[in-house]
């Protein structure tokens, strides 16, 4: 097993306020890697740290040994980086088909080309494709703005999906699904497990368990757990930060 | 779906557009043509508001420097226009690369603060201009000329202008289809995902705003074939305000909407300063009634209605 | 350029500083609190220099004058934020800046309805019409000096609002957070209200400061206007320590450019690029910093 994504004693702070402390964490090549942690211990912050939405205050990131803190996010894009957002982030005035589209027209790194959208037929193949994939059959002309929250969270992973990445960054995935709307989801990161290298940040204990490979915990910034799923459920510490008092916000 | 009546709508107003040199006499000609000038350098603002998602008070930059830049090589000895347009709207591109670069670096209230502060720049540099008339301005001794169009008489000019109009709003429609149309309204959709998606939002805002740029310094180009008359207040916030009420008296994110708000505003200016010398006071609060009562320009309003549910037409 | 000119041009430059604060005061309090762009506020400096010099034409009071612009031009901004203002607050830049721009077409109007095209003047009043020396051999116009007091004492006015009472505190919140203010009870919408009556007061006095410096004329609030929104944004938008700071420079460097660029490189082209030196500046400041020297709290 090799590392593809690491950060060496990342931190970011904003003014006094410190979200990620000296962060050392290694995703292996092909493994699901959960991310918890209770509300407000900068999970989110990390996931746009390693993507390159936030800029550290201090330490690295590596992806595929390769130092890529300063890079912007859309150069991490480049090289294999897909995220999704905690909160929808997407074209509200395109289809979910013409968002795909551009999605899969991004791969080759820019969108200077002046042919006709439409005219790009094998890619809309692909996008429906995806679509089907994640459980959007039917609606890939639908206007985003016009979806529905669940089918929001689908769209956010076929976008990611559609960047062929090499490291897919969740983001509470399942955030808001109702409970059939989170069975399919799960089954669905199932079927991606292996194929994909994975960070999912997922509050649902149930999906997190049947899911990762390794666990990682956050609280108040800190990693203070990386496991497998049955040392994180008797690690003590991590019962601390759950379920005790002293979770600062 | 309702049978959509834009088309017909559209095809009607370019037949009565392309007939009107023919029917209506000198007068009219000359205020048809500012109308559709106005209504280019409007269609390229609502390019940069409607798709780039940005707010620029600084266009009328590329309008002044498109009209000074052919008026001065026009009188330098330079007349062909083929030789002097392209010259000019280059200029224009560099100009709108230069000045985008600078104000893209940041965003919304300053991003309209520093786009205010080029075009009163430019505004004091003309005004400044001793040899160019300072306040007063200056007139042009010819027009352009073009191979086999005698641009001298008016109706010429007129149907140029209509066609080269009709020409920008393909080419929008046209951009409009395409990944890079795509690309640039993705980015004001969302910037985040785009950048999440591997595509440098800088890029698309950067090219969108030296393109709606071009656009409008080739109304000023025709500006200056058709007044033959320059001043500074050309550049400044005041025709800045104008184009965008222009924008938003048709409707701002359609291809007509700006067009006939220009009709209508220089209509208005024209009919208003015939009855009363405070016609300004009357454009103020119009203005401000438009924006309170109305949702929409009247041009969208109406292409709704004529068109179902999408107001894009 | 003598010492004695340097100091005569530093002050002048200072003070023309302060004015642009009390304009930019107004602008940045409606922007931190209500995120409302206001290009109506350059109408107000304007109206008040006309209000004053027809209150003075009547009476021949210089207090009645300044009482009554002060009030009436309070009030007025007070109304307009009732009628026009208020349903803005939710809708995006393009609609506030256009329906303030009409504003500003209509107030221009209005002005050359009323009071004609050709300038108005107001005379300095005799007690403060002749010179005193500031420094030794440095002549000052005491009507100049008195200004900068009555500059000084208006933002001081400011500060112990913002800092002492109540309505201050409470401005103060409603900028920084304004869910958490309602939550609590606090009337926001009143004390939006009282902002624009606050701002234009201060708009006011800056218009009254200028109006026996200046020829009182229809679109005379305009290029202030510009010049606020540049010390502005110079400042960083929202906040009021950013407007003082930015005010003080982009009064002494455009004053020190209209005397020593000519000089510099001529008579002509400097004068051209004089007129250009606070955009230059400004540009410069967002190159380096996006937004702005200070960051504000929001
Ligand atoms: N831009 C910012 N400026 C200041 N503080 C921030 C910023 N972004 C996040 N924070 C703070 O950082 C902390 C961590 O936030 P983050 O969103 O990373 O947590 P999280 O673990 O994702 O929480 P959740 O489970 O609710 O999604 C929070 O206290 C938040 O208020
Ligand atoms: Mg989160």
């Amino acid at each position: 097993m090799t590392a593809i994504l690491e950060t060496r004693a990342l931190r970011k702070s904003f003014g006094g306020l410190v979200v990620t402390r000296d962060v050392d964490l290694t995703l292996e090549e092909g493994e699901t890697h959960a991310l918890i942690g209770p509300n407000g211990a900068g999970k989110t912050s990390l996931v746009n740290l390693l993507s390159g939405t936030l800029s550290p205050t201090a330490g690295d990131v590596l992806l595929a040994g390769e130092i890529i803190t300063r890079l912007p996010s859309h150069r991490r894009a480049r090289r294999g980086l897909a995220r999704t957002f905690q909160i929808s982030t997407l074209f509200d005035s395109f289809t979910a088909e013409k968002s795909l589209v551009l999605a899969l027209l991004a791969r080759q790194g820019h969108c200077y080309r002046l042919g006709r959208m439409a005219g790009f037929s094998c890619l809309r193949d692909e996008a429906r494709r995806l679509l089907d994939l994640v459980g959007l059959t039917g609606r890939n002309l639908v206007p985003t703005a016009s979806m529905s929250h669940g089918e929001h969270r689908q769209l956010e992973l076929a976008l990611a999906l559609a960047a062929s990445p090499k490291v897919m960054l969740l983001d509470e995935p399942m955030a808001g699904l109702g409970g059939e709307e989170t069975a399919k989801m799960i089954e669905l990161l199932r079927s991606l497990r292996g194929r994909y290298t994975i960070l999912l940040v997922e509050h649902d204990m149930d999906a997190v368990f049947a899911l990762a490979d390794r666990i990682s915990v956050l609280a108040e910034g800190r990693l203070i757990a990386t496991g497998s799923p049955a040392d994180i459920r008797s690690n003590a510490g991590v019962r601390q930060a759950y379920f005790g008092d002293d979770d600062g916000d | 779906m309702t049978r959509d009546l834009r088309w017909p709508a559209f095809v009607l107003l370019a037949a009565t557009a392309f007939a009107l040199p023919f029917i209506g006499d000198s007068y009219i000609v000359q205020l048809a043509t500012r109308m559709l000038i106005f209504g280019m350098a409007a269609l390229g603002i609502d390019f940069f508001l409607a798709y780039v998602g940005q707010l620029s008070l600084g266009h009328t930059i590329f309008l002044a420097s498109g009209a000074y830049l052919t008026a001065l090589l026009t009188m330098a000895g330079l007349e062909s226009a083929l030789l002097v347009w392209p010259i000019v709207l280059l200029g224009v591109a560099l100009l709108a690369l230069a000045a985008g670069m600078l104000a893209l670096r940041t965003g919304g209230l300053y991003f309209i603060m520093i786009t205010l502060a080029f075009t009163q720049m430019l505004f004091f540099f003309l005004q400044s201009q001793r040899g160019l008339g300072g306040d007063e301005g200056f007139s042009v001794p010819q027009r352009n000329t073009l191979p086999l169009l005698d641009l001298s008489d008016p109706r010429n000019l007129y149907l140029l202008v209509l066609v080269l109009l009709l020409g920008v709003i393909g080419l929008i429609a046209w951009i409009r289809a395409t990944p890079f149309g795509a690309a640039i309204e993705a980015c004001r959709d969302n910037a985040q995902r785009l950048s999440a998606m591997g595509l440098d939002p800088y890029g698309y805002r950067l090219s969108g705003f030296v393109f709606s740029a071009v656009i409008v310094g080739l109304a000023g180009i025709l500006y200056t074939n058709n007044t033959l008359y320059l001043t500074p207040a050309l550049s400044g916030w005041y025709l800045s305000g104008e184009l965008l009420m222009m924008v938003i008296l048709g409707g701002s994110g359609s291809l007509l909407g700006p067009v006939l708000g220009a009709a209508l505003f220089v209509l208005l200016q024209e009919q208003l300063s015939h009855i009363t010398p405070h016609w300004m006071a009357g454009l103020g609060a119009l203005l401000v009634a438009r924006v309170m009562l109305m949702k929409d320009g009247f041009w969208n309003v109406l292409a709704r209605r004529l068109g179902g549910d999408d107001s894009h037409s | 350029m003598t010492i004695a000119l340097l100091v005569e041009q530093l002050i002048n430059g200072l003070q023309q500083g302060l004015m642009l604060f009390l304009m930019a005061a107004g602008v940045t309090l409606v922007f931190g609190i209500m995120r409302l762009i206001n290009l109506a506020h350059g109408s107000m400096f304007m109206l008040a220099a006309y209000v004053a010099v027809a209150v003075f034409a009547a009476t021949d009071s210089y207090l009645l004058a300044f009482i009554v612009a002060l009030a009436g031009i309070s009030v007025l901004a007070m109304l307009l934020e009732l009628a026009i203002f208020r349903p803005l607050y939710a809708r995006g830049h393009l609609d506030q800046l256009l329906a303030s721009f009409g504003l500003v077409l209509v107030f221009n109007e209005i002005a050359v309805m009323v009071w004609g095209r050709e300038p108005l003047y107001l005379s300095i009043p005799p007690l403060l019409s002749g010179q005193v020396e500031i420094l030794p051999g440095v002549p000052y116009p005491v009507y100049r000096l008195a200004v900068s007091a009555l500059a000084i004492a208006a933002g001081l006015g400011l500060w112990l609002i913002l800092s002492r009472t109540r309505l201050g505190m409470q401005m103060r919140g409603g900028a920084e957070r304004r869910e958490v203010m309602e939550a609590m009870g606090v009337n926001i919408r009143a004390i939006a209200t009282m902002v624009f009556g606050i701002g234009a007061c201060l708009a006011g006095v800056a218009g009254l400061m200028t109006a026996p410096i200046m020829p009182v004329q229809s679109g005379m609030g305009d290029p202030i206007l510009i010049l606020t929104l540049v010390v502005m944004i110079i400042g960083g938008v929202g906040s009021l320590r950013g407007a003082l700071i930015a005010a003080l420079i982009v009064g002494v460097v455009d004053t020190f450019g209209r005397i020593l660029l000519p000089q510099l490189i001529g008579l002509n082209a400097g004068s051209a690029l004089s007129n250009m030196v606070i955009y230059v500046l400004m540009a410069v400041v967002l190159v380096i910093r996006p937004t702005g020297l200070v960051r504000s709290a929001t």
